[in-house]
């Protein structure tokens, strides 16, 4: 690859996005207009804007080469992504989200849930849970770019992630935090394309759909023997029942985050932030292909990059990484892919990782500046814009500091984590606060408190996969977990702690007080 | 080079059986094509849902155009602070 030609791709793709950026600020007057022009807008730039913030670099790079690792058993998360993510959030959460959003005045998660609750303890504690959960997801979200980077450029991976990360904060603060609809469309046009093309050629290459689904089939006694003992049953088949590879499977990664999207703080602002319900209707259309394209896609062809690698070098795909999952698509679009298409790709990687983090960085920013600070010390209100900004640079150099600290192969995981912490702690006050008008404000707090703490124990002292690193374990018990009958050691965090917050704000609800009735009209009206 | 009938052979070796290529688009597990199936009725689903209600909801949910353009307001003050 040639490294001036990268250079000059990216910097024409980023001229192109700041002068999109410029058109679309330029054109909206004020607030009425932004309102309205965005209900007049193109249903093409809206489905591509749309589709832009749905996938992140973290869907493409890590779980596809999860899927690479585990099969095609990865579809069961498209099916979530879209059953879950896209069909029952914007039909049962969406459009109830932002009538109760607008009512009550709030602009973030937390100030939607404070306000619910009338709890600024609530605010306050959701604020803090998101300043210091996001920029785990923001880190693997700018190591899937990296690895990429690394992957084709055979660089070192610390300087790979520097640009990466220095190319998506110049777009961030010089304005991509607005989130300008036609800056999004470009973004999305490119992302869907790839996925398309990638797909197409992966079939191509192989011999056509029958064809190559039955070589990976037959690839199933090349699975090495230490991951057939555990329960791999090759790449077109599920993990055996029971097995290890089968809890984690279906717990730390299809379940974790097929469920843990319901209560993604950006997903929930986004509800907010739409200009009507109509866009919400649309946007389960589009959302939906989109999602099916682009992880759909990328899982099909990472569980077949080990056609490819096999009759190119002999090697399953985990074998080429290094054992570095995280390097299994790029090095499969290194070798498969022709060379223009890895300077497409570079750049679907680019707006993946610009949408997506754009609206963490802006999560984290007035999580810290308004949701914190803001009530915590109003007596600094004066000064909400430069803590915010503060926050978000703050944020950016955490998650690029914390993107060189974590291990290899760590992006579905990662993101795994930060959707169970989520789910955990905010899905079921965030149903309750839209469905359960019994729920009281102790109630909410209790479970957001249990749910973030159940999470931190998990995590520190069940689940080996974190605890074994993390030491603190072994320190206090002289073992690396403390459940040692299977599979509890295994399974993900989220079937612990998600449970425990239910639990606990169904109980405390019945045992405290209801809410006034005033405020609910005023909720629920 | 077959290498299907290699990759078969290995298979049918290590599994004892034959590959059912009556099986769902080359792939033998029903909890695997079960997968895509679902996520297939899932998409169309999502579709239909999209068509019939493409143009509806335009209007105000509270049927007060003022109170989306305050909130408008307030969120673009915030987004400027940024």
């Amino acid at each position: 690859m040639n490294t001036f030609t990268l250079g000059l791709v990216v910097v024409t793709y980023l001229l192109v996005i700041g002068y999109l950026g410029y058109r679309g600020l330029r054109g909206t007057r004020n607030a009425g207009d932004y309102l309205l022009g965005g209900r007049q807008i193109h249903p093409f730039v809206m489905a591509m804007s749309y589709g832009a913030t749905f996938i992140s670099t973290s869907a493409i790079i890590g779980f596809g080469g999860i899927s690479g690792m585990y099969g095609m058993g990865l579809i069961w998360l498209t099916f979530l992504n879209i059953f879950v993510g896209v069909l029952i959030a914007f039909i049962f959460f969406g459009r109830i989200t932002r009538r109760m959003g607008h009512r009550l005045d709030a602009h973030t998660f937390p100030e939607f849930l404070g306000n619910r609750f009338q709890s600024k303890s609530i605010q306050v504690l959701a604020s803090l849970i998101i300043f210091l959960a996001m920029p785990l997801y923001a880190a693997v979200v700018l190591i899937g770019g990296a690895r990429f980077i690394e992957s084709i450029f055979q660089i070192d991976f610390g300087f790979a992630l520097t640009f990466f990360a220095v190319v998506i904060a110049a777009y961030v603060i010089v304005g991509g935090l607005k989130g300008v609809m036609y800056t999004e469309a470009l973004q999305g046009s490119i992302m869907f394309v790839s996925m398309f093309f990638l797909l197409v050629v992966t079939y191509v290459k192989l011999g056509g759909i029958n064809a190559a689904h039955e070589a990976l089939t037959g690839m199933a006694s090349l699975v090495p023997e230490k991951l057939a003992i555990q329960g791999h049953a090759g790449w077109t088949a599920f993990p055996k029942f029971n097995s290890a590879w089968w809890w984690i499977l279906t717990t730390n990664i299809i379940l974790g985050v097929g469920i843990g999207v319901l209560a993604q703080p950006q997903l929930v602002v986004r509800f907010m932030t739409v200009k009507s319900t109509r866009e919400l209707n649309r946007a389960v259309l589009v959302g939906a292909i989109f999602i099916f394209v682009s992880t759909g896609f990328v899982f099909t062809v990472g569980a077949l990059s080990n056609v490819f690698f096999y009759r190119e070098s002999g090697q399953i795909a985990l074998e080429v990484a290094k054992g570095n999952v995280d390097l299994i698509i790029p090095e499969f679009i290194s070798r498969a892919m022709p060379e223009w298409f890895v300077y497409l790709f570079m750049l679907a990687l680019l707006s993946a990782g610009m949408s997506t983090l754009s609206s963490q960085f802006h999560a984290m920013g007035t999580a810290i500046g308004r949701d914190f600070t803001g009530v915590l010390f109003p007596r600094f209100a004066s000064r909400t814009m430069l803590i915010t900004r503060l926050g978000i640079v703050v944020a950016i150099i955490g998650s690029v500091i914390i993107g060189y600290m974590l291990p290899a192969g760590i992006v579905a995981r990662g993101t795994a984590i930060f959707f169970g912490i989520c789910a955990a702690s905010f899905l079921p006050v965030y149903i309750a606060a839209i469905y359960w008008k019994r729920a009281t404000r102790n109630a909410a707090l209790w479970s957001i408190s249990s749910g973030i703490l159940s999470s931190i124990f998990a995590l520190t002292f069940l689940h080996q996969k974190e605890s074994e690193p993390l030491g603190i374990c072994r320190m206090l018990f002289g073992r690396d977990y403390l459940i040692d009958s299977f599979p509890w050691m295994i399974i993900d965090p989220i079937i612990i702690a998600l449970p425990v917050s239910a639990l606990v704000l169904i109980m405390v609800s019945f045992f405290t007080s209801q809410p006034e009735q005033s405020h609910l009209e005023r909720c629920f009206k | 080079m077959n290498w299907r009938a290699i990759l078969c052979t290995e298979y049918q070796k290590k599994h004892d059986k034959s590959i059912n290529y009556n099986s769902m688009i080359g792939i033998p597990d029903p909890a695997i094509w079960a997968g895509y199936l679902l996520a297939i009725l899932s998409l169309l689903a999502c579709v239909v849902y999209g068509i019939l209600n493409w143009n509806k909801g335009n209007e105000s949910d509270f049927h007060d155009e003022e109170q989306d353009i305050r909130w408008e307001e307030k969120e673009e003050s915030i987004n400027d602070m940024i």
